[in-house]
């Protein structure tokens, strides 16, 4: 199978989409040709589709984001690009108060298919204001769903999901994923929302990540693989909607659990994971869970800071060797 | 006050100490620093000195008694001091008391860590742990807890759970399914096989258990109007043999047209009936009741049945019994019978008998007494008809023969009479016919 990066795959999501749908537009900061997106998502897309379906706006993401909650509320299928999930600060209202209450509000009679792709996380020393990871902010939202893919496989086929899915989508991709490449079929294929994946099958303690922090799951658990500790890892892939079924057979299968998260640690979803497993699967817990975040601290600058602040693989590895 | 003296540490390594020699007695006055004791250790026989002065109340471990190191060997105080108070202290040592001992660095540590394997009664076990645990039925407090852990996890209760596997040949484990032996209370070695000689030697130390059955109700009452009866009447028993010939015959005649009237199968019972309360109208004394001041002969003839239940037994009452036809005797009989292995008697119906009639026959009795029924005089008892080689005017013949006994009670009865009314009810069965006289 050919291998293309995950901002070829996102690209190609959107691409396909358009054709296949006009009522597919794109809006955004500085997304047309030749600029294409300011981590270059959406090269190429103006110069095949226009400007009208391929619609730059000025530096409002407040008005950027009203824009596409309205075009989805009169029939369209909006995607908006939010440069960075920090500055949906500035589009809160839009998101929260309009597009997930909308449908609610109009007793079902009118729908918002937007889709807010955004990107987050650390590791490039974007500081305190472009480096947050806020899925848990959207996560508790009722009316949003939010997914994460970690592959440009997942990227793709859950981007097309996001398009078709009648209800707002928060679709949270990483900055520092843009570049890495994966096994990416030429043909039609679309990944459903709420089915998590088994990334690594194991026996010993069930290890929970999403986004980056499912390649420095599987490298912690290759690196426990030396002392006799066989994880399974699990990329969750989106968390509105959740698959609890497979974290909790996973959990009742291996007795412990661990979550890495690339969010602060305080009220982050891995709270939540823990919470639905001590809930779920308490009588075959075999250790307190772990959570393994970035410190309840702002993201620093200083590039030994932040790496004292995020989780990476080593950090994971010596969680987990603890609990046993 | 009196104090313990201690195995006292004579060197690094020593973690146990011999009792030598004692050099003071019991009662003896020591004086701070005066060697009490000999002891020796791994390395060396040592005298120890007393740490206070004051009288040796107590000796607590004899000559040659090895002790730990920091455990009681002797009782020092006051003279004539009482030793209970901190004897009892030995027993259940304070808290204090094992504070006061030096405990090395490693000790200290080794203490901490056990502290945390424990909150009070709380054993430190993961949830899935204790899940297993009661999934086995096995007490937490018996798994080992896993050095180097914080707590009891699943796996720690599987390896408990193999390590302590009953391993059972198949016979043995036939034989433990068949005899209701549980095998875990077998006390054989950790990690052996059972054999069936194993089990053949509890079998052999464990007799059955007999069944205990609560003395109520019913049986209270038999056993003690039994007692009773074995207490108050003078009894006697009388035996004779009748020949059946003639009843045997009349029944054969009469059954049909019963039937026919009464809806009945007439028995030789009923005949029995009959005859006796015949005989009974002639013979008052036997239907009376025996008081210290008098002797009651009663004017109705209430004729008992004794009928046996699933458990106990119960005496229906045939009233009237001599102005009853064979006919209607049965038909009483019968009812009376079925309503009392259905429960169903009412105490008008088992109340008021003036004498008993009782049949073994059918279980095969060929002779039997019984025990008079509290306040009659006397209870008859009627054996299985027998066909037996009797001999009459010379000849030896085959006649059907019937045991009948008479118990009674000696004080209204005397022995004749009774024997009188026996002969007289055998006349009767021998000549029915007589009945219609």
């Amino acid at each position: 199978m050919r291998t293309i990066t995950y901002r070829e795959a996102i690209n190609e999501a959107l691409a396909e989409e358009m054709r296949r749908d006009p009522e597919v537009f794109l809006i955004g900061e500085d997304l047309a040709d030749p600029f294409g997106g300011s981590y270059k998502v959406t090269k190429g897309l103006s110069t095949e589709f226009g400007c009208d379906r391929v619609r730059n706006t000025p530096i409002s993401e407040a008005g950027l984001a009203g824009a596409a909650v309205g075009a989805a509320m009169a029939g369209m299928r909006p995607v908006a690009e939010i440069m960075y999930i920090d500055f949906t600060g500035c589009c809160f209202d839009a998101i929260v108060n309009q597009a997930a209450k909308i449908h609610y509000m109009s007793g079902g009679q009118v729908q918002v298919p937007v889709v807010f792709r955004t990107q987050q996380g650390s590791g490039r020393s974007s500081a305190a204001q472009h480096a947050q990871s806020w899925e848990a902010i959207f996560a508790h939202i009722p009316g949003l769903k939010v997914v994460m893919p970690a592959t440009p496989y997942d990227a793709k086929g859950m981007l097309k999901t996001a398009i078709r899915d009648n209800d707002p989508v928060m679709f949270i991709e990483h900055k520092l994923l843009y570049g890495v490449k994966g096994e990416v079929p030429e043909e039609e294929y679309t990944v459903p929302f709420g089915k998590a994946e088994v990334r690594k099958e194991g026996k010993d303690i069930t290890l929970i990540a999403s986004l980056r922090m499912v390649d420095f799951a599987l490298e912690a658990a290759d690196k426990l693989k030396a002392d006799g500790i066989d994880a399974e890892v699990i990329d969750l892939r989106s968390i509105v909607p959740l698959d609890k079924d497979t974290i909790i057979s996973s959990i009742k299968k291996t007795g412990r659990l661990a979550i890495a998260q690339e969010a602060v640690e305080r009220c982050g979803f891995a709270s939540e994971i823990a919470t639905l497993a001590m809930e779920l699967a308490f009588d075959y817990l075999d250790a307190p869970v772990k959570r393994i975040c970035a410190t309840n601290t702002p993201v620093a600058f200083a590039p030994a800071l932040e790496d004292f602040i995020i989780p990476n693989t080593e950090k994971i590895y010596s969680a987990v060797k603890e609990m046993f | 006050m009196a104090t313990i003296l201690n195995m006292p540490r004579l060197g690094l390594t020593m973690s146990e100490g011999r009792v030598v020699r004692w050099l003071k007695a019991e009662g003896d006055e020591i004086k701070a620093g005066e060697e009490y004791v000999e002891i020796e250790s791994d390395k060396s026989v040592a005298a120890h000195e007393a740490p206070e002065a004051g009288f040796l109340l107590k000796i607590l471990a004899a000559e040659g008694d090895v002790v730990e190191i920091y455990k009681p060997i002797a009782v020092i105080g006051q003279q004539n001091e009482s030793v209970d108070e901190v004897l009892k202290d030995i027993d259940a040592p304070s808290a204090e008391s094992e504070a006061k001992e030096p405990i090395d660095e490693k000790q200290q540590m080794s203490v901490k860590k056990d502290q945390e394997t424990k909150d009070g009664d709380r054993i430190f076990i993961s949830p899935a742990a204790r899940r297993i645990a009661a999934e086995n039925n096995v007490n937490i407090a018996e798994i080992p807890f896993p050095q180097g852990k914080k707590r009891i996890e699943k796996a720690h209760v599987i390896d408990y759970l193999e390590a302590n596997k009953l391993k059972v040949t198949p016979l043995a484990s036939k034989i433990a399914e068949e005899q209701g032996i549980d095998l875990k209370s077998l006390s054989v070695e950790p990690g052996k096989r059972i054999f069936s000689k194993d089990l053949q030697q509890v079998l052999q130390t464990s007799a059955p258990q007999p069944a205990r059955i609560k003395v109520a109700g019913m049986r209270k009452v038999i056993a003690a109007r039994m007692k009773e009866s074995i207490d108050t009447a003078a009894h006697v028993s009388l035996t004779t043999e009748v020949d059946m010939s003639k009843v045997i015959e009349m029944r054969q005649r009469i059954i049909d047209p019963i039937m026919g009237k009464w809806d009945v199968k007439v028995s030789i019972n009923d005949i029995v009936i009959k005859c006796t309360a015949f005989a009974l109208k002639e013979f008052p004394r036997i239907n009376s009741v025996f008081t210290p001041e008098e002797i009651i002969e009663k004017a109705e003839i209430n004729i008992g049945v004794a009928v046996a239940l699933q458990e106990g037994l119960i005496v229906p009452v045939i009233r009237n019994a001599d102005m009853l036809s064979v006919g209607q005797i049965a038909a009483v009989s019968k009812e009376l019978s079925a309503k009392a292995k259905a429960g169903a008697l009412n105490p008008d119906e088992y109340n008021g008998g003036t004498f008993t009639v009782s049949n073994l026959g059918m279980y095969d009795i060929t002779q039997f007494t019984s025990i008079i029924n509290q306040p009659e005089s006397a209870i008859l008892s009627v054996a299985k008809v027998v066909e037996r080689p009797v001999v009459l005017n010379g000849e030896i013949t085959v006649r059907p023969i019937m045991n009948l006994s008479i118990n009674f009670d000696h004080r209204p009865i005397d022995g004749a009479m009774a024997a009188v009314f026996l002969k007289r009810v055998k006349e009767l069965l021998e000549e029915p016919y007589e009945l219609m006289i």
